[in-house]
């Protein structure tokens, strides 16, 4: 009897040893709260080689430690980290920590996501962006959700991805812009295979393809031959074609939208089609010419304005009186110069 | 956490005058594709441009074109408001659309200076002009009369004819 006394003492010893933090995953634990990730790391992996490896939640205190290393290489950390919650889940046999250790996973998993979003938002390298975005995707289906639905994430990811293309083709070298702007649609392509209605997609597609037919016309050296001109504005013509459909589909979606006015006003001008270009046109002098008005009061010597104006009261809004008015003005800002 | 992404839009190029920058790129290989009498080919060229409705296109000739040359000829680029003041050792008077009714005038006055007349209405091929402007499909291109050239003493090289959507022989 006493010896099964001392026995039942010594067991509940330990478990209050185990219990308050003398077991290697208890002091894991310690050095965790300290913030002491270093102590910690070491003290979880020698609690994995003991009986401790047993315990579902000392892998769960692993991939938390190892989430939470910031030095050396994170990816493997955050690698190792979901492993251990993923084991942790497996011999969790009776399910008690599923819906726990999935929040854990789904937490980390979050981390390539964002890896994405600043790799694309500040440090502007897209490529390794798509990798982690592509990672987090692969992840979240073989570690948490074979089923889950990325629709609306595709949606924002690749609408971001393809405005960020776009954005960068402004600023690089005339040889480089088309294939950043091909990089942009097919970005944008991704979103409206899943809503053709998107209108962000739509318009930055048709932005992306009105920009490359004015750069046809806009961007060679002057001294272009006959032949690349001939061959230019075919490609001019090829890309303000393009660009039309989606624009339309953005006028369907927002109809008030001046952008989406602006760009197809431009394409059917750089297409000659006269009926649909003044159609826009007129459209968009009625609301600018009270601004162009006010500002040739403000500034008398602006001469683009003033080109704006005749060309106004020429075409869209004819006023011989008035177009004459203000082309004789413009002859005499350019005498004076 | 989660980082949010915004919805960033691209922008759109402004508005620009493709038609404009796509007459000014052809007068110039007009320059470089015709030739002119022996006398004509020293000195300034002068590429005209005729009524308000050109100004644009002078504008572009203005940007692309002032100091540069043909040959060794400098390109001057000069907009007439009037008849009165365009300057006749123009090598080129391009001939804005208001302006297309004195064609048939300056067609025989700008003969004897060798300038070759380009126009952008219709039908002022017959009217006198030697290279004009037309639309074909969605294409801004150009047709040649070469009577009306060769009257003007000017020889059009074969390239220009060949790439043309229509030539008067």
């Amino acid at each position: 009897m006493i010896r099964l006394k001392n026995i039942l003492t010594l067991l509940v010893i330990c478990l209050g040893t185990m219990a308050y933090g003398q077991s290697w995953t208890g002091q894991a634990y310690q050095f965790y709260r300290a913030n002491d990730f270093e102590s910690a790391q070491v003290a979880i992996d020698s609690a994995i080689t003991t009986i401790e490896r047993h315990d579902p939640q000392t892998w769960q205190l692993r991939g938390i430690i190892y989430r939470s290393i910031t030095a050396g290489d994170s990816l493997c950390n955050r690698q190792i980290a979901l492993e251990s919650f993923v084991y942790a889940r497996e011999i969790d046999k009776e399910g008690v920590y599923t819906d726990k250790i999935n929040q854990y996973i789904s937490n980390t998993l979050i981390r390539y996501y964002n890896n994405a979003v600043q790799l694309l938002v500040e440090d502007k390298n897209f490529d390794r962006s798509i990798e982690f975005y592509e990672l987090y995707k692969e992840k979240y289906t073989s570690l948490l959700d074979p089923a889950h639905d990325f629709d609306q994430r595709d949606i924002e990811y690749y609408t971001a991805l393809g405005a960020e293309y776009q954005n960068k083709s402004e600023i690089v070298p005339q040889a480089d812009k088309n294939d950043l702007r091909i990089k942009s649609i097919n970005a944008c392509q991704k979103v409206l295979a899943i809503d053709s209605m998107d209108f962000q997609a739509n318009f930055n597609s048709g932005i992306a393809y009105y920009n490359m037919g004015v750069d046809y016309i806009v961007a060679p050296d002057p001294e272009i031959s006959i032949e690349e001109l001939v061959l230019n504005t075919k490609r001019a013509e090829e890309a303000f074609l393009k660009a039309i459909p989606y624009l339309k589909r953005c006028e369907l979606i927002q109809p008030d939208h001046m952008d989406t006015k602006v760009a197809l006003m431009g394409c059917y001008y750089g297409l000659n089609n006269d009926e649909k270009y003044l159609k826009y046109q007129t459209d968009l002098d009625k609301i600018n010419l009270p601004k162009y008005l006010k500002r040739y009061e403000t500034h008398p010597t602006d001469e683009d304005n003033i080109k704006e104006i005749v060309r106004i009261y020429t075409y869209t809004m004819p006023n011989e009186n008035e177009a004459e008015k203000y082309r004789n003005i413009l002859y005499d800002l350019r005498m004076k110069e | 956490m989660t980082f949010s992404l915004t919805r960033l839009s691209a922008e759109t190029n402004q508005m620009k005058d493709t038609r404009s920058m796509v007459k000014a790129l052809y007068i110039y290989t007009f320059a470089t594709l015709v030739e002119w009498p022996p006398d004509r080919r020293s000195g300034d060229f002068i590429i005209g441009v005729y009524g308000f409705g050109g100004l644009d296109v002078y504008d572009e000739l203005k940007s692309r074109y002032s100091e540069k040359y043909i040959g060794s000829q400098e390109i001057v680029i000069q907009n007439f408001r009037n008849k009165n003041d365009i300057n006749p050792k123009s090598h080129i008077l391009f001939v804005a659309s208001e302006k297309s009714k004195e064609i048939v005038v300056l067609s025989k006055s700008m003969q004897q200076n060798n300038t070759l007349l380009v126009a952008e209405s219709e039908g002022s091929l017959k009217t006198g002009a030697c290279v004009n402007f037309i639309v074909v499909g969605n294409q801004q291109k150009y047709e040649v009369n070469k009577r009306n050239a060769n009257k003007h003493n000017l020889v059009i090289s074969s390239k220009l004819t060949d790439l043309a959507a229509k030539v008067v022989q």
